[in-house]
């Protein structure tokens, strides 16, 4: 009698659990829809383009296997485009990093004008990239841009940023810069709430109160995870640099700012190569996961200590 | 090692309109275990962080060891400090938490730059100097085998202890900690305030203990300072507080069960509570209306025949805790809430057998544990002692 009310009760309930699945499924639904329309259906799109020689307006394709590929790989323009997004993003990380760690640094030590140098700084990350360039373009500009009076005055030469192809890069990574160190500085600023004060108050007791003390044995260390997850995303931006260039420099002079998500724009919107632009997409998707794939690790390894 | 003086004169702290510490004036001897005992809020921990340095008062100054320190930075004053929360560095291990004190303290900045030890045989000399002293330290705390461990890596009371280490290494005048046992369990707690009591001992360090718990400060300090509403209302060993009150409100925050209050009014220097007499007199007390403040022991109960003057009251909850029982009585007849008293185990079942003690027992107020108190709270000067006679012979049991 009771084994059989067990049973019924038993299996009562494994029929409420079934049906809190189903719930539960449908719940998740429309972010599984959205995402697979959003996110899965263009990366598997992609992948099938880039064995296509496909181009936009056309309606026939033919497949040619990895052949976009092997021009990708043979073009000196490809090339030329990864050097240049490695070289930008090898000046504007490791400056960034260190400028945004410095100023999260001095700005949290303020304590009445702490939302003021908040606001300035992060400025940059809320104003269209766009629009900036231009003001960008002008401050930077050789013959009426007010840096070159400046150098001018002081008896330096007068620069010339975006026609000079030994310095347009580093033009736009001043711009890059200037844009990434407000990112960083909110993201250590949240990363420097979490330290304890108490921590803080045994540091300057033990003596670690001049700044580049505190930041070398305490702070910094303590932002260690704060700073792989900057690093990375920064990383990330960095690759992404897209809208400088087509204001600025249009991939110029001579290929010199060209880089990666310039060329696939270039490739498939300018030379209508969709299936060649697609594998140069599958490219930098490829190094953009690996960025990200690199930031879980190394965050995981965080969490376990 | 050799402790320094604390000397704290007219200390006021302003948190913006908020007022937290109002005059503060206090001194700490040499060599001395000094609680700042208090409910939170108190202003306590704010009065140790101005000893510390870590904040500067709106008024008032402190000198350590006759140097007035009221504006020097905490490194600057000789002081070491134990945290609630450790505060250990925890990306450093245990060996390099008591060594980075001592780094800052001995080597200059350049002295300090990554490699500068292969290059300088004195800054190498340095170094080792710096691991015999950790190693020292950690031999009188028990550390060695725990060095190379992180922070995440220890227990509570072990983290106490590598705490306790990065404090002395350095070897201070006056040693600060603010509730250093609060986050560990009972057990620990009592253990580690055993050690603290040992290396305030042996080391003769000035100790300035911060503490919510009457307990721990009673079995601590040489002297307590009971703190309440930012003041110091009363400093003392633990004796004088827990037998001279001078507030009411030491009377209430100390004694580990809560002091009795009753309203009594004083008629020619005897006590009555409502229709009772209590059998107590206070010398030269002037009439009027006052609050006895009573202790829990100071209540004795009796047969209910006997002669002697006493209160009888209600009793309303019985509570056993091995060798005590602990009795709860509506004290509504004399104008309070309730009478707490305890009894030991068998002279509770005595009573009991008795029939003295069943809906109502009757209490004997013994002076010794007894004060009276102004309606403002004031301690009243007046000497409290019992007229009963017994036996023929006259108790007087002053305080």
């Amino acid at each position: 009698m009771s084994s059989a009310s067990n049973a019924a009760s038993l299996s009562s309930r494994e029929v409420i659990r079934r049906r809190h699945e189903a719930l539960a499924y449908r719940f998740c639904g429309p972010a599984v829809l959205l995402l697979g329309l959003t996110v899965i259906a263009p990366v598997l799109f992609v992948l099938v383009a880039s064995l296509t020689d496909y181009r936009l307006g056309r309606t026939t394709f033919q497949w040619i296997g990895l052949g976009n590929y092997v021009t990708m790989f043979s073009s000196p323009y490809v090339w030329q485009a990864l050097r240049n997004s490695a070289v930008y993003t090898a000046i504007v990380v490791p400056l960034s990093v260190f400028l945004a760690l410095f100023v999260a640094v001095l700005i949290h030590g303020r304590t009445t004008s702490r939302r003021f140098y908040e606001i300035v700084y992060f400025l940059p990350v809320a104003s269209t990239l766009t629009a900036m360039s231009i003001v960008w373009s002008y401050v930077l500009n050789g013959r009426i841009g007010p840096l070159a009076d400046l150098m001018a005055s002081m008896g330096l030469p007068r620069l010339d940023f975006f026609s000079d192809d030994s310095l347009a890069l580093s033009g736009l990574a001043i711009i890059g810069i200037w844009r990434l160190v407000g990112y960083n500085v909110v993201l250590f600023l949240a990363g420097l709430t979490t330290i304890p004060a108490e921590v803080q108050d045994a540091a300057s007791l033990d003596g670690m109160d001049n700044f580049f003390d505190r930041l070398r044995y305490v702070t910094w260390p303590l932002l260690a995870p704060t700073t792989v997850l900057v690093i990375v995303l920064n990383c990330i931006q960095a690759f992404q640099v897209f809208d400088t260039v087509a204001v600025l420099t249009n991939g110029g002079p001579r290929g010199a700012t060209n880089m990666l998500l310039y060329e696939i724009n270039t490739q498939s919107f300018g030379s209508l190569k969709i299936g060649y632009g697609s594998a140069l997409t599958v490219l930098y998707l490829i190094l953009i996961g690996g960025f990200s794939i690199l930031q879980v690790a190394l965050s995981d390894r965080k969490g376990e200590s | 090692m050799h402790g320094k003086d604390i000397k704290i004169t007219g200390i006021r702290k302003d948190f913006g309109a908020t007022n937290v510490l109002k005059s503060i004036d206090l001194h700490v001897r040499k060599g001395e275990f000094l609680t700042l005992l208090g409910p939170s809020g108190c202003g306590k921990s704010t009065l140790l962080r101005l000893i510390a340095g870590f904040d500067v008062p709106t008024s008032g100054s402190i000198e350590i060891g006759g140097r007035d320190v009221t504006r020097l930075a905490p490194k600057e004053r000789e002081i070491a400090m134990v945290f609630q929360s450790y505060a250990l560095y925890p990306h450093m291990t245990a060996r390099r938490n008591m060594s980075v004190p001592l780094e800052m303290q001995r080597l200059s900045f350049a002295q300090r730059l990554p490699g500068a030890a292969l290059v300088s045989g004195k800054i190498r000399q340095i170094r080792k100097e710096i691991a015999v002293d950790v190693e020292r330290v950690c031999e009188q705390l028990g550390l060695a085998s725990l060095l190379d461990r992180k922070p995440a890596q220890l227990s509570g009371g072990q983290r106490q202890r590598v705490a306790v280490g990065r404090a002395l290494v350095r070897e201070p005048s006056v040693f600060l900690m603010d509730e250093p046992l609060s986050n560990l369990d009972a057990k620990l707690r009592n253990q580690l305030r055993e050690e603290l009591a040992d290396l305030q001992r042996r080391t003769g360090i000035t100790f300035v203990f911060v503490t919510h718990d009457q307990k721990e400060a009673m079995a601590l300090s040489d002297r307590i300072a009971l703190m309440q509403g930012g003041q110091v209302v009363q400093c003392g060993t633990p004796d004088e507080i827990y037998r001279v009150p001078n507030h009411v409100s030491v009377a209430r925050f100390v004694g580990s069960v809560a002091i009795n209050e009753i309203p009594v009014a004083i008629r020619n220097e005897d006590l009555f509570a409502g229709p009772f007499a209590l059998g107590l007199r206070a010398a030269g007390a002037p009439d009027g209306a006052y609050m006895l403040a009573i202790r829990a022991e100071a209540l004795e109960p009796v047969p209910q025949s006997s002669d002697a003057v006493c209160l009888q009251l209600p009793v309303a909850h019985v509570e056993y805790s091995g060798s005590e029982v602990f009795v709860r009585c509506s004290g509504r007849d004399i104008g309070t809430e309730w009478i707490r008293f305890q009894v030991p185990v068998e002279q509770f079942a005595q009573l009991r057998a008795g029939g003295h003690l069943g809906d109502t027992v009757s209490l004997r107020l013994r002076a010794h544990g007894a004060h009276v108190f102004t309606l403002a709270g004031e301690r009243m000067p007046a000497v409290l002692v019992n007229r009963y006679e017994t036996n023929g012979l006259r108790h007087v049991l002053s305080v």
